[in-house]
C-alpha cells in the first residue's frame, strides 16, 4: 500500500467520529431513562436520535465503500 | 411512571444501550485492528445497527408514556404551584376536584391540556417542546397564560354525552356557544377557575 493512499487509515477515522457520535447518543439515551424530565427527554430522543441517525449513515457508509473495495458490492 | 411493565422496558433499555457502548467502544477504541477484522465487524454491526435503535425506540417509548404523568410537568419548577394545588386535598378548584376524586384516573395534566384523537398527541408533544425552548432558553413572562383559548372540547369529551351535563337548562342554551368555545366553560356564573392565580405567577400554592 502506498503511503500517500491508505484508504483504511481514513475509513478508521470516519469509524472513531461514527463511534464518539454512537456513544454520545446512548448516553443521551441512558440519561433520559435515568431521569425524565423536559430536558433530559429533548436530549435523549432529539438530540440523541439525530446523532444516531448521522453515526448509522456513517457507518453504513463505510460498510459500502468497504464491500466496493472488496467488490463485493 | 408506575405502570407495570415499564420498569423491566426501562432496564433492559439500559442495558441494550450499554452493551451497544460496550460493543462499539471495544471495537473502535480497544482493539484497533487495521483491516478490521471479522468479529469486529459483526460487533460493530451489533452495536450500531441493531442495539441502538432499540434502545433508542425503547426510550423514545418510554418518554412519550412519561411526559403524560402529572410528575413529569411537575419537574418544571412553574408548574410546582398547579401541581401542589392539583394535591391538596382541601382545595376547591376544578383541576384539584378532577384529581382529588379521580375523575380522571390518571395523567391529569395531559388529559385537560391535549385535544383528543392522533393530532391532539402530536399538536400536545410539539407544544411541550415549545414549553422546553421557553423553559431553558427563550424565557417566559409572569404571570403564565394559556396560549390561545382553551377548547372545550375538552370538557365535552367526558361531559358532553352524560344525562346530568345534557340536563342543565343552561347547557342546553348555550351548546352551541359552549361547542365552539366562544363561551368558556369556566367563568364567573358557571365554574370554578381551574388553577389558583397564584400559580401562574409561579408562587407557591401554600403562599396563597
Amino acid at each position: 500500500m502506498p503511503p500517500e493512499y491508505q484508504p483504511g487509515k481514513s475509513l478508521r477515522r470516519w469509524l472513531i467520529v461514527a463511534a464518539v457520535l454512537h456513544i454520545t447518543a446512548m448516553l443521551m439515551v441512558m440519561l433520559g431513562l435515568a431521569r425524565l424530565t423536559p430536558l433530559t427527554m429533548t436530549f435523549s430522543v432529539g438530540a440523541a436520535g439525530t446523532l444516531l441517525a448521522v453515526a448509522c449513515g456513517i457507518f453504513l457508509v463505510g460498510v459500502a465503500l468497504g464491500l466496493r473495495r472488496r467488490q463485493i458490492l | 411512571m408506575h405502570e407495570p411493565g415499564l420498569a423491566a422496558i426501562r432496564i433492559a433499555a439500559f442495558a441494550t444501550c450499554v452493551v451497544a457502548i460496550g460493543l462499539v467502544g471495544y471495537a473502535t477504541f480497544r482493539r484497533r485492528s487495521t483491516p478490521i477484522e471479522p468479529s469486529d465487524r459483526w460487533m460493530l454491526l451489533v452495536g450500531f445497527l441493531v442495539l441502538a435503535p432499540l434502545a433508542y425506540l425503547l426510550n423514545a417509548g418510554l418518554a412519550v408514556s412519561g411526559a403524560k404523568s402529572v410528575a413529569f410537568c411537575d419537574s418544571c419548577h412553574v408548574m410546582n404551584g398547579y401541581v401542589e394545588d392539583l394535591q391538596n386535598p382541601d382545595s376547591e378548584h376544578l383541576a384539584s376536584q378532577h384529581y382529588q376524586f379521580r375523575w380522571i384516573a390518571d395523567h391529569q395534566c395531559y388529559t385537560c391540556h391535549s385535544d383528543y384523537g392522533l393530532f391532539g398527541d402530536m399538536q400536545a408533544k410539539l407544544a411541550g417542546l415549545r414549553h422546553v425552548w421557553f423553559y431553558t432558553v427563550g424565557g417566559y413572562e409572569l404571570p403564565l397564560k394559556i396560549r390561545g383559548t382553551y377548547d372545550n372540547q375538552r370538557c365535552l369529551f367526558c361531559h358532553g354525552p352524560v344525562k346530568s351535563f345534557q340536563q342543565v337548562p343552561e347547557h342546553e342554551k348555550n351548546a352551541a356557544a359552549i361547542a365552539t368555545s366562544a363561551t368558556s366553560c369556566i367563568g364567573a356564573a358557571c365554574h370554578v377557575s381551574p388553577h389558583p392565580k397564584s400559580a401562574a405567577r409561579a408562587e407557591s400554592a401554600h403562599a396563597s
